[in-house]
This record gives C-alpha cells, sequence and structure tokens, in this order.
C-alpha cells in the first residue's frame, strides 16, 4: 500500500456510526413484523400506542398486508425482489426470496385504529412513511336515510361512481390539527410495534422463538407449494 | 404558526438547461465580441471564456421555466418532531439543513436504528443492542449450505 493510498478523511461522529452500524434494524423489523401479522391473525393487541385507560377491544388493532413489497437479500450482492399486487399475505415468491436470506426493505400495510383506516408503506432504510393515506374525516357521516321517492340505481345500468359526501369546512388550522393527530396516531402504533420487535430482538427468546418460527412459517408455506395435487 | 405547529414549505427550483446549449450561446456571444470589437479568439483566456458561459448560463435561466419541487414541513414544537412531506435527498438533507439553518435546530433523522436507541430500555438491553449484529433467519445461506424446505421442517 502507498503512502497516500491511506483514508485520511475524519471519521464520522461515534453516535453517527453507532446508528449506522445497526442498519438491519429496519429490514429484520418489517420481516418480523409481516410473520407476526400472519401469525397473530392479522390483529394485535397494542395498549401502548394509546393513552392510558383505553379499553381492551379499543387498544386492539387490524392489519392487512397491502399492495407492495420489496425485499433485499443481506449478502454482498444485494440482490432485490419486487412484489406488487393483491395476495402478498400468502405469496410464494416473498417467501423463497426470504428462505434465500433477503428481508422486507419495504412493505405496505392497511391498519385499521377503531373505525379509522390507514393505508401507508414502510420503508426498512430511512424508517419513512411512503404513500400514507389518511382516514376520511372531513366528510359528512352518511347517516341520512335513502329517499323512498328516489328509484334505486338500476344494477344493470351503466356504472355509477360513489356519491360524494359533502365535505366539512373547517379552518386550515383545524384541518392541520387534525391530520397530524392522525399521523400521529399512525406513528404511535408503528412506534409500539417497533418497541415490541426490539425487546423481542434483545431476548435470548429471539433465536429459541421468534426465528424458529419465522423459519416454520417460511418452510410451511414453501412445502405448501411444493407439496403434489 | 398554528398552535403549537410551525408549518413551513420549501421550494427547491432546478433548472435543467443543456450544456451544449449554454456552450452554443457561449460561442454566439463570443463570436460577437470577435466581430465587433476585432478581437483575436486566441487572446480568450479561460477565465475569459468561464465568465462569458457564466453569463449565457445567467441568461439562459432567465429564459427557462425551473423545475419547482415543494416540501412542506411540520415542526410540533411541544413534541420536538419534525414531519417532512418529501422523499429522497430532499428530504433528508437539504430540507433538513434548511430547517437547520431557518430554525438553528439540530435534526436528526429517526430511521428504525435511531429510534432503537431512544427506546428506554434497561442497562443490560442496552448493552445487547451495542453489540448487536445482524441475525441470519437461515445461518445455512451464510455457510453456503442450502437446504431443501422440507428438511428444514423437519
Amino acid at each position: 500500500m502507498r503512502a497516500d493510498d491511506k483514508d485520511q478523511s475524519a471519521q464520522a461522529p461515534a453516535a453517527v456510526r453507532r446508528i449506522a452500524e445497526k442498519a438491519f434494524l429496519g429490514p429484520e423489523f418489517l420481516t418480523w413484523l409481516y410473520f407476526t401479522l400472519l401469525e397473530e391473525g392479522m390483529e394485535l393487541p397494542l395498549p401502548d400506542a394509546f393513552a392510558k385507560g383505553t379499553a381492551e377491544d379499543e387498544a386492539l388493532v387490524q392489519f392487512a398486508v397491502g399492495k407492495r413489497a420489496a425485499l433485499r437479500a443481506l449478502d454482498a450482492s444485494g440482490a432485490r425482489v419486487a412484489l406488487s399486487g393483491g395476495g402478498l399475505d400468502d405469496n410464494g415468491e416473498l417467501l423463497q426470496a426470504v428462505r434465500r436470506g433477503a428481508l422486507l426493505e419495504v412493505l405496505a400495510l392497511e391498519v385499521a385504529i377503531q373505525s379509522r383506516v390507514y393505508t401507508v408503506t414502510l420503508r426498512a432504510d430511512d424508517g419513512g412513511l411512503v404513500g400514507v393515506k389518511l382516514p376520511d374525516l372531513f366528510s359528512e357521516p352518511d347517516e341520512a336515510a335513502p329517499d323512498p321517492t328516489v328509484a334505486p340505481p338500476d344494477p344493470l345500468g351503466a356504472p355509477r361512481g360513489k356519491p360524494r359526501r359533502p365535505k366539512l369546512k373547517l379552518p386550515l388550522e383545524d384541518v392541520l390539527a387534525l391530520r397530524m393527530q392522525c399521523l400521529s396516531e399512525l406513528e404511535a402504533v408503528i412506534d409500539a410495534l417497533f418497541a415490541r420487535f426490539v425487546t423481542r430482538r434483545l431476548a435470548r427468546a429471539w433465536q429459541t422463538e421468534d426465528l424458529g418460527r419465522m423459519r416454520r412459517h417460511v418452510a410451511h408455506g414453501l412445502k405448501q407449494r411444493l407439496a403434489p395435487e | 404558526m398554528f398552535g403549537e405547529l410551525v408549518a413551513v414549505c420549501y421550494r427547491e427550483d432546478r433548472y435543467a438547461i443543456p450544456r451544449a446549449l449554454i456552450k452554443r450561446e457561449a460561442r454566439r456571444r463570443l463570436d460577437t465580441i470577435v466581430r465587433e470589437e476585432g478581437k483575436d479568439p486566441r487572446s480568450f483566456g479561460r477565465a475569459f471564456v468561464k465568465a462569458v458561459e457564466a453569463a449565457a448560463l445567467a441568461e439562459l435561466k432567465t429564459k427557462t421555466i425551473p423545475r419547482t419541487r415543494l416540501c412542506d414541513v411540520v415542526w410540533d414544537t411541544k413534541r420536538g418532531e419534525l414531519r417532512v412531506f418529501g422523499r429522497g435527498a430532499l428530504a433528508t438533507e437539504r430540507v433538513a439543513s434548511l430547517v437547520e439553518r431557518t430554525f438553528q435546530i439540530r435534526v436528526e433523522l429517526a430511521s428504525y436504528p435511531a429510534r432503537a436507541f431512544g427506546l428506554d430500555l434497561g442497562s443490560r438491553a442496552g448493552g445487547v443492542l451495542d453489540r448487536l449484529a445482524p441475525g441470519w433467519l437461515f445461518p445455512d445461506l451464510a455457510r453456503g449450505q442450502e437446504n431443501a424446505p422440507d428438511e428444514e421442517a423437519a
């Protein structure tokens, strides 16, 4: 090595290096979340995500796997598998990619918190939320009884769009506060899930229980697909 | 300001002017100088040509519509949280830098590792987190021995 080949650039601060070394936590979290949701029937009680005193049934959060997922291999090859469309909660390609050493780096989810439904895509690399759809909180509730004088729509007629509900006219400050509140609610759920993952990941049970559970799920899923009819 | 929320919108203008166009405009200007002032083109120094190019670029910018990207930033002053409604380097680097310069605050990206270190873990768990390495879901892959799924189940 020549004398001027030595890297003489300033080293990144220790805190930055410490965080960079743990970049694998994001993909591991999404992979754990995917299999945990499948194992738990897409329903998790998350009391930590809600204010103290919230009723048990109200702290129950329902999930559905969305229409987008991407996996990347942990090894130097960095092979990437991108999947889109329905049925990602039972997808052989996804299981095969996991079996080959890939972890989820993007995962789309639908999250139902009490009566509010969110759509979100989680990114493992920067912890960001992509394509967030917040519940419609600005329309008047559709509680009016159908008008008997109006003829019902012809089921064989031309398709008609869903009638738009009138929008509530709120001041900008209230709209902003309401939207931020919705985002906070969603983030609280994700934070609670991540805290649960970290607790599991740092425990000895991770090796014996969580990894075993995920391996069994992958093996079972692949075996079902390989088994002759 | 909306109560405890500070909402800011940053705009980034990007001029996509082809290099060839700048060169052509600069060439036209240099030709005009040669023709009108009777100067020898070989007498033009590198710095002079660069200055003419810069002037040509400035003029082209006035005639070009920039590509605009808007990025909303909502700062919850009570919780010390900043939400950047943008993607990529615009959100994570340029807007973060602008927010730091505007408000004189330090912005940290809330990536999953950063959140993990922010959790209230005990001292033992904190030590484990410090030493944590990637956990291979299928360790046989690391050894280059891929087993069939049915063998795995067994």
